[in-house]
């Protein structure tokens, strides 16, 4: 399509045509109508930790947090992100601590059970609104985790706050423009931004796990009494 | 109008189009963070059993512009910064964000439930999200870098909040709490930031007190 236009561009000298061309991949972004529901693609992260806390750990996955949506206010899409920090949830968890057992309700774990519950509840989630499909998009989430004890005592809550960028690069806004299917480069931005949120939650939920004084002073309590 | 003539004024016009298009339309920048400053010279200031408190509530309008892109104090929002450090040398202590309260202002108590919510963010930033369909391009455009703003404005709000966090000994947390203001305040208020803190060794909560000044009031 280019090798046929752009002779024509040239030989005509038509600024006006070459600068409409140049306008177009910038414009896809927000000439399309998205789907309803968006479900990200996350792929799993490959780590190196060990879990190194021995404590045998129930993780609460409430339906609410499994089925999180947030919708946007300007094209009311559905961004289903529960469903990717369950799945981190579960990494974090399996790389922290020694067994991990996942229920939906924290009533599932009889007192015996399990050492202690860890829960992660969806406070926040943000995400910025690019006017060209080429601009930064930054995802925002915060989550907070909170773990108790048999009696349902606190014994550590946190809340982990991360951010995810990603834009649409020009040769990926250019083929958008020319195959008219901007949607598809769209989702893949999306995925990156997202993905890179999931890889900094892990981290940072990891790191403020292992580095607990509360949750380690916990785990030596519960060996000690066994 | 001959060819040459028309690429004499088409050119440099839509240069200038596409020029003010491009400036005037790209994402909304992101908003500085709150610079955090030594405990004591925050405005207001409490030492109290090994708990540092220091509290800033934001009613400069230029600051509120500055930090969250627009003045909340116009929507009649107060964000206060709240920067606590645990100064014990071996117990914890957790910060709520759910518990900290706005009292004395009015004879009504500033809850936890009034505190502001992302609907009541979205209706001050005062955006219709039917704008963005306005048929022009340079119309459309403009409305969708207003709504961008606005994303970004409600992103960096967000972003900005105390959440709840366990502090070990040592450790510190800082972040935004907003409340809504009355729509009068008496002159006689005397308001006060109440945060309750919990040690997580004694498993007992204690409710701390600092009071502060309303704008224009003389230290």
């Amino acid at each position: 399509m280019i090798k046929q236009l752009l002779p024509l561009v040239l030989r005509q000298k038509s600024i006006v045509l070459f600068l409409l061309l140049l306008v177009l991949p910038i414009l896809p972004g927000c000439m399309t109508a998205p789907p309803k529901d968006f479900v990200f693609s996350v792929p799993p992260i490959i780590h190196s930790f060990q879990p190194d806390i021995s404590l045998k750990v129930g993780l609460v996955l409430s339906d609410d947090f499994k089925n999180a949506v947030w919708i946007s206010d300007e094209h009311k899409i559905n961004f289903h992100i529960g469903a990717v920090f369950s799945e981190k949830a579960k990494e974090v968890s399996t790389a922290v601590f020694s067994k991990v057992v996942v229920a939906d309700t924290a009533q599932t774990f009889s007192p015996t059970a399990v050492n202690a519950m860890l829960e992660p509840k969806l406070v926040s989630y943000e995400r910025s609104r690019p006017v060209f499909g080429t601009s930064t998009t930054i995802d925002t989430v915060v989550i907070q985790w909170t773990l108790t004890g048999p009696n349902e005592n606190l014994i550590w809550v946190d809340s982990i706050q991360v951010d995810g960028e990603s834009s649409v690069t020009t040769s990926e806004a250019t083929k958008a423009a020319l195959t008219l299917n901007p949607w598809k480069v769209g989702k893949q931005a999306a995925d990156r931004g997202m993905e890179m949120a999931a890889e900094r939650f892990f981290n940072d939920s990891v790191s403020a796990m292992k580095l607990s004084v509360e949750i380690r002073a916990f785990a030596d309590k519960v060996s000690a009494s066994n | 109008m001959c060819g040459e003539q028309y690429y004499k004024i088409a050119f440099p016009s839509l240069c200038l189009v596409l020029c003010f298009l491009i400036a005037g339309c790209s994402s909304a920048p992101r908003l500085p963070p709150f610079p955090v400053k030594q405990a004591e010279s925050y405005q207001h200031f409490l030492v109290a059993e090994s708990l540092q408190i220091s509290v800033e509530p934001l009613f400069d309008s230029q600051q509120n512009i500055t930090y969250f892109g627009t003045n909340l104090i116009e929507e009649k929002i107060l964000p206060v910064f709240v920067l606590v450090n645990n100064l014990h040398a071996k117990e914890s202590l957790v910060i709520f964000n759910d518990k900290i309260f706005l009292r004395g202002l009015d004879n009504n108590h500033v809850n936890a439930n009034d505190k502001l919510k992302a609907a009541d963010m979205k209706q001050a930033m005062n955006l219709s999200e039917s704008s963005a369909g306005i048929g022009s391009v340079p119309l459309m455009l403009a409305a969708l870098s207003q709504i961008s703003q606005s994303a970004e404005i409600r992103r960096n709000f967000k972003s900005k909040a105390l959440q709840t966090n366990t502090l070990s000994a040592g450790e510190q947390c800082q972040g935004f709490v907003y409340f809504r203001l009355p729509e009068i305040i008496t002159h006689d208020a005397n308001p006060t930031i109440s945060i309750e803190v919990l040690n997580l060794q004694e498993e007992t909560s204690r409710t701390y007190q600092v009071p502060i000044k309303l704008k224009g009031e003389k230290e």
